[in-house]
């Protein structure tokens, strides 16, 4: 079930269009959406991406935002037309909020990194973590810590929406296309594409070592319009071709430890499967440790 | 990465806290305060990278302070490489900062805490009746999160600057158009300290030390000795001395003691500590208000919130007023050099401590965090209980307790406020 970034996700979900149709039945008949908002392990920036939209007060008008923790005491109890989820999974209660949610609603829209990739602190599965554990607490068992994975190694989801944090405007356009009923338009170009579009100098060829060119768009290219190299918070492409990246990096002389680390930060766990599909052998060992 | 990494503590939290409390013949006996959010080891995470991805990678840690981390990070790394940042630098990380202040204080001020105050349940929920005050909220959101933006590429994680300087400078028009939206802020923010004058506060005196930075004639941001209001005054490179963490199994969150002592940090120790720098106008509306600093009530964090965010209204407008014609391209040179730096900064909620050690090549080789909550979090426990007990001794009912100990949780602004809003008490009697 687990549906891939980059393609048109919507399309490949079977009741896709029996959800579509219900939510046209419910604008036709006038009903708003009853959407909730969520966040699991994270740093909230992502439901405090919403907030501070400016497309915020238009949000509350077109939907019914029934529960949102983050700024809400009274959270409705009930089913859900839309969860948006924020936050991964690292601990067993994560992944019992996340299964309760994903039962508690039609769609499940994940929006931002950790959701859809696990970003940063999925790196920790590649460390020994039940020793780093232990060096910091006595006794490791109440922490119940998990391997840090995004939502959908646990739960079927809907929708993902990367980035690091996610594009605030990306996420308005799809529920715009939500409530209206019909497939959401969900970029699955590389970042190139936008920075061809806003007329960026190229970063890669002054030298930096940009991902653009691998990394997943939709976030209208703000990191190189301002200088700085993309470091792929929105996860690779399904056509990512990672070897050749890594010797356009080596070609600029970048060391082939600092390219696999940059990898490896934001969307860990989907490169590596990707590397081992495209035969790519990391030199640095970067073994994947199990816990339990 | 296999290698054994020694994490000298965990990193930080944001979502989910929980409060157990315990009561026996009206007496509390027990109280235990936590975070129940994942542990997620950004300390560990960062070691064996490039300094420049240190800093790209502890922003993670939070979304409410990620400008915090941002120049916390910068600061200590260029401590421990001996970098030196130009005027101008300064002055754009100062300003970052202040739009980061001012979102933060207003998202907290009326999205978390005002609604208990007014009886509702939420900000969304006033928004029909209070019209102007949620604009007001919403104006002053939007000014911090333009100035994030235009100084560092993006509303969160900003990435416009690295070690050494900025690699993105805002053009004059919208430096133009960040001191038009900061003039719009200005009496909306004199508005908000007017409206959290009005609201009554419970009463509540704890004698406690309150840290901050201290800077002469102005508020506390970036730099300054850090002092206490006892007097107790220390360099920014010996802050890691004097304090201990340690860990209570109810919480993924570390707790920190001065001394074996809690302490207290955020917008009132930096108000208790700064107070000769207030503007008359601001004392005048204090002592019209009735409420008299410094203050040992945990409840004033929220004043002392409301007057700092009319303080960095109008700093930031004096700030972006001295770079009208724009700022000037500068080139980064920064030559990796062994060394261990300390950056220590005034976030939101009060100071955040970053220690890194860099090998010669600049790979990290050693981080430590401890942000402003971990450093709360015993005194919100401690004050916690003596509430609770001064509740109980009021006689209050019990189903209204829940409510009064998530307001004053809330009053400290910690970085689970939003998980506070959660809060169950678990009662055992």
């Amino acid at each position: 079930m687990k549906t891939k970034l980059g393609q048109d996700i919507l399309c490949h979900r079977a009741d896709m269009n029996d959800h579509l149709s219900r939510l046209r039945d419910k604008r036709a008949k006038g009903q708003k959406l009853k959407v909730g908002v969520f966040g699991i392990t994270g740093c909230a920036g992502c439901q405090l991406t919403i907030l501070f939209s400016e497309k915020f007060p238009a949000l509350m008008d077109m939907i019914d935002i029934l529960a949102v923790p983050f700024v809400k005491e009274q959270n409705y109890k009930g089913h859900f037309d839309i969860i948006i989820l924020e936050g991964l999974v690292s601990s067993k209660a994560d992944k019992e909020k996340a299964e309760e949610l994903r039962a508690r609603c039609d769609l499940l829209m994940c929006i931002g990194a950790c959701a859809t990739h696990g970003c940063v602190p999925a790196m920790k599965n590649f460390m020994n973590h039940p020793e780093v554990e232990r060096a910091v607490y006595a006794k490791v068992d109440y922490l119940n810590s998990l391997d840090a994975t995004p939502v959908s190694k646990h739960v079927p989801v809907d929708i993902e929406l990367p980035g690091c944090p996610p594009d605030a405007n990306q996420i308005y356009a799809v529920l715009t296309d939500l409530v209206l009923g019909r497939p959401p338009r969900i970029t699955h170009n590389p970042v190139c594409v936008e920075c061809v579009k806003r007329e960026v100098d190229c970063l890669l060829l002054q030298g930096k070592p940009c991902l653009g060119p691998i990394t997943v768009g939709g976030c209208d290219a703000i990191c190189t319009a301002a200088g700085h190299e993309c470091m792929g918070c929105r996860g690779p492409t399904d056509d990512a071709n990672l070897p050749a990246m890594i010797q356009a990096l080596q070609d600029q002389g970048y060391k082939r430890k600092d390219i696999e680390n940059r990898l490896h930060t934001y969307a860990s766990l989907l490169v590596d499967e990707q590397a081992k599909m495209q035969g790519v052998k990391w030199e640095k060992k970067l073994k994947r440790k199990k816990n339990g | 990465m296999a290698r054994t990494i020694t994490l000298d503590h965990i990193t930080k939290i944001e979502g989910h806290a929980s409060l157990k409390v315990k009561v026996d013949k009206g007496k509390v006996v027990k109280c235990e305060l936590g975070s129940t959010e994942g542990a997620r080891f950004f300390e560990g995470l960062v070691v064996g990278r490039p300094y420049d991805d240190a800093t790209e990678m502890v922003m993670r840690i939070c979304g409410i302070c990620s400008c915090g981390h941002f120049t916390a990070s910068l600061k200590a790394l260029e401590n421990a490489m001996g970098v030196k940042v130009s005027k101008q630098t300064q002055a754009m990380r100062e300003i970052i900062v202040i739009g980061e202040r001012i979102r933060s204080h207003a998202t907290h001020l009326y999205f978390l805490a005002l609604p208990d105050y007014m009886g509702y349940d939420s900000a969304l929920a006033m928004a029909p009746k209070y019209k102007k005050q949620i604009k007001d909220a919403l104006i002053m959101m939007k000014t911090g999160n333009e100035i994030v933006t235009a100084f560092g590429g993006r509303q969160m994680h900003p990435m416009g600057g690295r070690v050494g300087g900025f690699t993105h400078y805002p053009s004059p028009e919208q430096i133009k158009e960040l001191i038009d939206l900061l003039r719009q802020c200005e009496k909306p923010a004199l508005d908000t300290l007017k409206l959290f004058c009005t609201l009554k506060y419970p009463e509540l005196s704890v004698e406690r030390e309150h840290l901050s930075l201290l800077q002469k004639h102005d508020f506390p941001l970036l730099l300054g000795d850090i002092v206490s209001d006892t007097g107790w005054r220390i360099k920014e490179k010996d802050y890691g001395k004097y304090f201990t963490e340690y860990v209570d199994r109810w919480s993924t969150a570390k707790f920190v003691v001065k001394k074996g002592k809690s302490f207290m940090l955020g917008a009132l120790p930096r108000l208790n500590n700064n107070l000769p720098s207030l503007s008359k106008d601001i004392q005048s509306i204090l002592k019209k208000a009735k409420i008299s600093f410094p203050s040992k009530n945990p409840f004033h964090n929220n004043v002392a919130q409301a007057i700092e965010l009319l303080v960095w209204v109008r700093r930031g407008k004096k700030l972006l007023e001295s770079y009208t014609k724009g700022f000037t391209r500068e080139k980064i040179t920064v030559k990796p050099k062994a060394g261990t730096g300390v950056g220590v900064v005034e976030v939101p909620r009060g100071i955040l401590f970053h220690t890194y050690t860099i090998d010669e090549k600049g790979y990290v080789t050693k981080c430590n965090i401890m942000t402003p909550t971990c450093q709360n979090l015993k005194a919100m426990q401690e004050d916690v209980k003596i509430y609770l007990q001064q509740l109980l001794d009021q006689g209050v009912k019990k189903n209204e307790v829940p409510l009064e100990i998530e307001k004053l949780i809330r009053s400290y602004d910690p970085c689970f406020s939003c998980s506070t809003h959660f809060l169950k008490v678990d009662w055992e009697e």
